[in-house]
């Protein structure tokens, strides 16, 4: 009765919030956009939908079903599948004319889809057992699957098999081989010299097992494809008619050859340093060569689905040759960029079809971009149909840059910047103004017409005109306005890098790619102890310093000599400064907390064996004392050492070491420290009476997550890296992964999975000094300048009935605006939590006092309300990451959220207050008010001549 | 506004004045003690005249003093909340007795005779009463909580401390 009468005021209040953070249905796509993308392709089938127009059919890497439109290449339906540890779900796929046939759930059931839609007609339960070895085909209206031990058919549309086979031995390769009529099973075991071969009769059943010698079968060396097993035995090609039931053998020149995969038909590729061999097994004569073919290392090497071709792509020409005559020609590639830096790898898989007038050709490039072209036979040209950059889903390192100055900027700049007397300052400043006034003037006339072509476009009526007017309002923020700051500086350049090794430039304004960098074909991402791949990336020179150009660089590591690169960039225009690889591999990569004489925050690697580098190098009369010597927490599980480095004479030595109370069941699962230069405008919080709570802002805090393996403790400990202080330390018995952490100002907020009450719960801890007694104003924060109290601590938990997949904070330019927590859920949704409500200071009692300064009273739910979710009913799957960073504006902060597709969107989390509406109708009001001032003087005219009208009568 | 502009003069006699000669005055009549009498009651109503203005000096300069206790109880009645009305009423408040202490002078002006002197101590009591008034509405103030005088009100200027230190926190690869 008591939780009924309080929560009611709580909801509505909750409920006020809420609807001030939604957006209307006239402003969805004003500011965010969405990149839904499919991943890296690992199977592609060219299909044709009947009547309508073709589709590509492609399962990828990161467990996704797809079908793109061979027109666009937009994805018509993409299928999402359970992220899997091992091998990728729904890779091994089958079609007939009306579904097709997925093997999911690691190998446990099989999904039947709707060819045209994409909607699951239904499922099938297959296995209890996970297994990667799986096989699937379909045939005279039934459907065959083999997964790990496993072998069943079943009759098209039942939901019970006809028969099912298990095995006792577990099978390390399975196939189904057909021939006309014929179909046959093809297993082996692993250790096995042989090939288990069952065939399939016409009813479905399965036929006792015949065994076939395949000596040193191994699934790496091996290739199946239409009616033969190919394997490789050193420089021997062994390949084994399935149906004959015999093995054919053919010595190759060397032992460098390897089997082209995905290839399908019955030639097979054998591919050397330099040359590829086109083999076919005729019954007359056995294994031949048909065709050998010259090919260099950047070549790749497809077959045509359905003519006996052979395409091999490179970077800048396909070649198309033909197997059975000499008849071959080149098509050169040519890119259309218009001055655009794009950096393409080059190509991985081809897949390629004949159709009536031209070759179609699907592209796959080492950084997973499809390309979709066509090849003209006749006049040798290569059309780019579309592209997509598939990379993208590997998302692991995004930073924002704010674009260049623009013209006015710099004028002003300009102006202040060079030192004279009063007569050259007066004459620069009627210098600068005269350029305002022609930049005024000419982007007024470039407006004008642009408004005059857009009526004579669009019609002549007054609702047109309205809106051409208005639309010639926003042009600036569109792309076609120039390469500049706006007026907000909410546009900005995002800079995406991937772990397949490219880095991106995108415009915020519309997700449009500005530049592509690769970063070459040794790129290998680097690996965190935390078993996450990463590519570090830092902004070390922003735009700000406009004679200046920004610079940024990436990290990463040399694939073969394991060394560590460092790549340096302009992120305006994608353009390569340097690159530079080191003699070590990275242990550790940093930015400097201080820049050089150039403005340039330098990058700090530290090497295995500690050597240290910075990149570009700092002098010792640019570091200041305060950044001569940096602390670094050295985490290994159950040992926890403190490091001081000594930049100008380049040497570590450990300050502390401890091990924070781990024991060895602990497992490390989350570090999170401040970034250095973060924000926080408010040093304290004010309490009811009117006291000041102050704030425990410790820089140097680092708040580590551990979980105990034996007891299900989640520990989070605040450390003081300086000195090793443990300056808090919490624990939330039984409570599982995931785990997220963010740390902010004086708060740690986290998610975990409570065992005991089977729901995710979000933890929030605040620090504080304690009231003005305890407090002692200070210029700067010492971490060994000892406190005189332990902080203050208020902590509080709350049940989110969702769970998170990942966590973030909003950032904004000053630290004023109250902070929103984000969280993506594994459904899709953005989910943003104010501050306000995630808080540890909700009294458990409201009084009147607090009511009047609106405090909200402990709720044991956060609620999640659809109006809170950011990206409305645009679902973003398997967010990895959620970038914030400050626009010019202090009530927005600019997110991009990362996972299988890229979201971006701007976040107001206390409201516009610094900015009109964003309906604000400039135009009304402005008509209304020139209405009211030329009213009134005709009607003071008018008063004039009535008035002497009446004395004259 | 001087009660004593004109006044009827008995014992001024001329020649040519009937009243000199006492023959032709009625029995009875001496204009001489007529005199004295209008003399007497002439002296009476000047001294009640100084009185009466030395009377309405002290109630002009205690006035605002003995409004006083009527303004805290309707301060009182407007209540703790930042709203409209209470607003206008401090304000009020405050602006009047600041208005009236600008001009002093002028209130005690009229009142100014030789009887009442120069009033310092009435103006004194006067300002003092509304310096008072003033006090009462800034405590008003103070207790709707609009003054800021509390560190919690000073709060956003505090700068953000330095750091003697600088310390990373990043991850460790290999």
């Amino acid at each position: 009765m008591f939780f009924s009468k309080m929560r009611l005021p709580l909801l509505v209040t909750i409920a006020f919030f809420a609807s001030t953070s939604a957006i209307f249905e006239d402003q969805v796509g004003k500011f965010d956009w969405r990149k839904p993308l499919i991943g890296c392709p690992a199977n592609l089938h060219f299909d044709k939908a009947g009547s309508k127009s073709d589709r590509l059919i492609i399962s990828t890497e990161q467990s996704i079903l797809a079908s793109l439109v061979l027109n666009t290449g937009n994805i018509g339906w993409r299928k999402i599948m359970e992220d899997s540890s091992e091998t990728p779900n729904g890779q091994t796929f089958t079609k007939d004319r009306e579904y097709i046939y997925s093997i999911s759930s690691d190998g446990r059931s099989v999904r039947v889809w709707h060819k045209n839609n994409g909607v699951m007609a239904r499922q099938l339960t297959i296995s209890e057992e996970k297994s990667s070895v799986q096989a699937i085909h379909v045939a005279k209206e039934k459907l065959f699957v083999a997964s790990g031990k496993t072998l069943m058919a079943y009759r098209s549309g039942d939901e019970k098999p006809l028969e099912t086979v298990v095995v006792k031995k577990e099978r390390s390769f399975s196939a189904f081989f057909q021939l006309d009529e014929s179909l046959i099973h093809v297993s082996a075991h692993p250790g096995d010299s042989h090939l288990e071969l069952v065939k399939i009769n016409d009813d479905g059943s399965f036929d006792s097992p015949s065994e076939l010698k395949m000596e040193g079968f191994s699934m790496e060396k091996c290739h199946a494809q239409s009616e033969y097993i190919s394997c490789l035995k050193g420089s021997q090609l062994l390949v084994a008619d399935v149906f004959k039931q015999k093995v054919h053998k053919l010595q190759l020149d060397s032992d460098q050859y390897h089997l082209h995969p995905s290839t399908t038909g019955k030639l097979i590729l054998a591919r050397g340093v330099d040359k590829l061999h086109v083999i076919e097994l005729t019954s007359e004569s056995g294994l031949q060569v048909r065709k050998t073919v010259d090919v260099t290392s950047s070549e790749a090497v497809g077959v045509a689905e359905n003519h006996e071709s052979i395409v091999v792509a490179s970077s800048d020409a396909i070649r198309v040759l033909s197997v059975n005559s000499n008849h071959h020609y080149s098509a050169k590639r040519t890119s259309s960029e218009d001055g655009k830096i794009m950096e393409n790898s080059k190509p991985k898989r081809v897949f390629a079809r004949k159709s009536e007038k031209d070759w179609e050709i699907v592209l796959v490039g080492e950084d997973c971009r499809i390309e979709f072209v066509t090849v003209d036979e006749t006049s040798k040209l290569v059309n780019l149909e579309w592209a997509r950059e598939e990379s993208l889903i590997n998302t692991v390192s995004v930073e924002m840059v704010d674009l260049p100055l623009s013209e006015s900027q710099q004028m002003i700049e300009d102006e202040f910047e060079e030192a004279g007397n009063f007569f050259t300052a007066f004459a620069r400043r009627i210098h600068s103004q005269c350029g305002q006034l022609v930049r005024f003037f000419t982007k007024n006339v470039e407006k004008i017409i642009h408004v005059a072509t857009s009526i004579s476009r669009d019609g002549n009526g007054v609702s047109d005109f309205i809106n051409s007017v208005r639309a010639a309002g926003q042009i600036g923020s569109a792309s076609s306005g120039p390469f500049e700051r706006d007026y907000f500086n909410l546009r900005k350049v995002i800079i995406v890098v991937t772990s397949s090794g490219t880095v991106f430039g995108i415009d915020s304004a519309d997700g449009q790619f500005l530049w592509k960098m690769w970063l070459g074909d040794s790129f290998s991402p680097l690996e965190s102890q935390l078993e996450q791949k990463r590519v570090p990336l830092f902004v070390q020179r922003t735009t700000a310093h406009y004679q200046l150009d920004g610079l940024a660089s990436v990290v990463f590591s040399n694939k073969i000599t394991r060394n560590g690169v460092i790549v340096s960039f302009n992120p305006m225009i994608g353009k390569v400064e340097s690159r530079n690889e080191l003699g070590y591999p990275v242990k550790r990569v940093t930015v400097l907390p201080v820049h050089t004489n150039k403005h340039v925050y330098p990058v700090m690697l530290i090497g295995k064996n500690d050597e240290i580098k910075t990149f570009p190098s700092i002098t010792s009369d640019e570091l200041t004392a305060t950044t001569s010597s940096l602390y670094l927490l050295d985490l290994q599980q159950q040992s926890v050492q403190g490091l001081k480095i000594d930049i100008s004479t380049q040497k570590i030595q450990p300050v502390w070491q401890g091990n924070l109370g781990l024991t060895a069941d602990d497992e490390i699962v989350a570090v999170k420290g401040k970034s250095f230069n973060q924000k926080v405008h408010s040093q304290g919080r004010v309490l009811v009476t009117r006291e000041v709570q102050y704030k425990y802002v410790n820089p140097n805090l680092a708040a580590v997550a551990s979980i105990n393996k034996a007891n299900q403790h989640l520990t989070i400990t605040l450390v003081d890296i300086v000195t090793g202080q443990v300056v808090h330390s919490a624990a939330i018995g039984k409570s599982a992964k995931p785990i997220h952490l963010v740390h902010s100002e004086n708060w740690i907020a986290y998610t975990y999975w409570s065992e005991k009450g089977r729901r995710t719960e979000l933890g929030i801890i605040e620090l504080y000094e304690g009231s003005e007694e305890n407090h002692t104003q200070q210029d700067t924060f010492d971490s060994k300048i000892v406190q005189k109290l332990p902080p203050v601590v208020a902590q509080q938990s709350y049940i989110y009935a969702q769970g998170v997949d990942a966590m973030s904070v909003s950032e904004t330019e000053q630290g004023l605006t109250t902070r929103s927590i984000l969280l993506a859920h594994p459904s899709g949704n953005i989910h943003e939590v104010s501050r306000r409500l995630l808080d540890a200071n909700r009294p458990m009692e409201l009084t009147q006092a607090m009511r009047e300064e609106m405090m909200i009273g402990y709720m044991p739910e956060i609620a999640v309300a659809t109006e809170e979710m950011i990206n409305y009913n645009q679902t973003v799957h398997r967010v990895r990451g959620i970038k914030t960073s400050p626009s010019g504006l202090e009530s927005t902060s600019l997110v991009l959220a990362y996972g299988t597709d890229l979201f971006f969107t701007r976040l107001v989390p206390s409201g516009t207050f610094d900015i009109l509406k964003d309906d604000f109708d400039h135009v009304l009001i402005s008509l209304v008010l020139t209405g009211l001032v030329v009213g009134s003087y005709v009607t003071k005219r008018l008063a004039r001549s009535n008035a002497l009208a009446s004395q004259w009568s | 506004m001087s009660l004593s502009q004109w006044k009827l003069d008995y014992s001024y006699s001329s020649k040519s004045c009937r009243t000199s000669d006492s023959n032709f005055n009625p029995p009875g009549f001496y204009s001489s003690a007529a005199t004295i009498q209008h003399t007497a009651d002439a002296e009476r109503s000047a001294d009640q005249h100084e009185h009466l203005a030395r009377k309405r000096a002290w109630d002009t300069a205690m006035g605002p003093a003995k409004s006083l206790p009527m303004n805290m109880f309707m301060m009182y009645m407007a209540g703790g909340g930042v709203s409209i009305f209470p607003i206008m009423m401090v304000g009020m408040m405050l602006f009047r007795p600041l208005k009236a202490l600008f001009s002093v002078n002028s209130t005690f002006k009229p009142l100014e005779s030789p009887a009442t002197g120069a009033m310092i101590i009435h103006k004194l009591i006067f300002c003092l009463g509304n310096l008072g008034a003033i006090g009462l509405a800034i405590y008003k103030v103070h207790t709707m909580g609009l003054l800021p005088n509390t560190p919690s009100d000073w709060l956003e200027f505090i700068p953000q401390p330095g750091r003697a230190q600088y310390s990373i926190i990043d991850e460790v690869f290999i």
